[in-house]
């Protein structure tokens, strides 16, 4: 078999089951999907976060903050009266910092299973067999449309900020990257050097 | 002990990671109500592999002794093909064939808790000779492999999952592939309904 440094397109991502996705038992209807998908395996435990590695998922920064806060006037179509009443604030970093704190919240609420994938076009491939975040639009067949129907209206009635979406993986793959270190640390050890069943004899014909 | 928190261990051996069948075998344990408590993919080494399996006198006649059946069986000589006919001698080869199969790519090391999990775990994987378990367990669904190609190629059944023999073994094999810390304590959903704290109320 040829080398995969052979194969740019090649490439590896990071995806985490959510406490939800665990605490539901769809720990393994999650994986098939990527299964099925042809990705490989590369590195994955079950691990309870912490509260600073939960935090450190996210930037953080104001500028984050502050278009988290967006997003939730977006949501609300700018209802100014609606916003208050339901949020307490209308102070797009003070909203931001209460989702951050939710994100927080959620992500440590119980354990979860960070893994790494690897396949051709893995990171766009894992995207889109997770599906959109948003429950109602999500497709079926990915994730989130089979499995998904929390909403940010259904989390914040019910106190809990942060709407839940099974699992989180990679935008890109510098993202990835800095994710994969993040959260298996100096535990993550890449085991990829086997062969998948879909991909044997696709990488090695000669032109 | 509690009952409820028996614990078995689960291990995807690495012809299932190839075969990408994880997450069918995962859902299996997860939908019979056990819940999973600790996972890790791991390149087991040869030498976590020999701890895994038993070093006694004991259990290498009890596997050499089940070789030298099916050799009888097929009208194997066992001199002729192995070497040897004592069953201790033999059940020391066939460990280390298990062992070499073990270690021969990465595998899935998983526990999984609940009421009588060890012996829920060994239904659900059904019979060690894939061609004798019943359809609906993982390795009758999945595997046709026979005791005659095993022994051909002189290695153990390619049976896809390793589950505990029993609560003692479930106790060792747990504390080799895991530390405590790695052990996770919290509700599954499912668990209520299931009547896991108490006759459901209605």
């Amino acid at each position: 078999m040829k080398a995969k440094e052979n194969f740019p397109s090649i490439e590896q991502t990071f995806m985490m089951i959510k406490p939800d996705g665990v605490k539901r038992g769809l720990i393994g209807r999650a994986w098939k999907k990527l299964e099925d998908a042809g990705l490989k395996l590369v590195a994955a435990r079950m691990i309870q976060a912490t509260e600073e590695q939960a935090r450190g998922n996210y930037p953080g920064t104001d500028e984050w903050l502050i278009g988290m806060g967006e997003k939730t006037w977006a949501n609300y179509s700018g209802d100014e009266k609606r916003i208050m009443d339901e949020m307490g604030t209308t102070d797009k970093k003070e909203i931001g910092q209460r989702i951050y704190d939710g994100l927080v919240r959620y992500l440590s609420s119980g354990p979860v299973i960070i893994s790494v994938w690897e396949g051709n076009e893995a990171v766009k491939i894992v995207r889109k067999l997770a599906g959109a975040t948003d429950p109602t639009t999500a497709d079926v067949g990915t994730i989130r449309g089979n499995w998904g129907y929390d909403t940010p209206q259904l989390a914040v009635k019910s106190g809990r900020i942060v709407f839940q979406t099974l699992v989180h993986i990679s935008d890109s793959k510098e993202e990835a990257k800095r994710e994969i270190t993040h959260w298996f640390g100096d535990k993550f050890e890449d085991l990829s050097d086997y062969e998948k069943v879909d991909y044997i004899g696709m990488l090695d014909l000669e032109k | 002990m509690d009952k409820t928190k028996e614990k078995t261990l689960i291990i995807i051996k690495h012809d299932g990671v190839a075969r990408g069948l994880m997450g069918e075998i995962i859902s299996r344990f997860e939908r019979v109500g056990l819940k999973m408590v600790a996972l890790e993919f791991i390149a087991a080494t040869d030498d976590m592999s020999e701890k895994h399996y038993p070093d006694s006198k004991e259990w290498k006649e009890k596997v050499g002794g089940r070789t030298l059946a099916e050799y009888k069986e097929k009208g194997i000589d066992p001199v002729e093909r192995l070497g040897t006919d004592v069953p201790e001698e033999i059940g020391g080869l066939v460990k280390g064939w298990l062992v070499e199969y073990l270690s021969m790519g990465p595998v899935l090391a998983m526990v999984f808790e609940g009421p009588e999990a060890v012996s829920i775990g060994r239904k659900l994987v059904g019979e060690t000779n894939p061609v004798k378990a019943a359809p609906g367990t993982i390795r009758g669904d999945y595997s046709w492999d026979n005791a005659d190609l095993a022994n051909e190629q002189m290695r153990p059944f390619y049976n896809l999952v390793h589950a505990s023999g029993s609560v003692d073994e479930a106790k060792e094999e747990i504390e080799l592939w895991f530390s405590d810390t790695e052990l996770m304590d919290y509700p599954v959903n499912v668990h209520k309904p299931m009547g896991y704290y108490g006759k459901v109320q209605v």
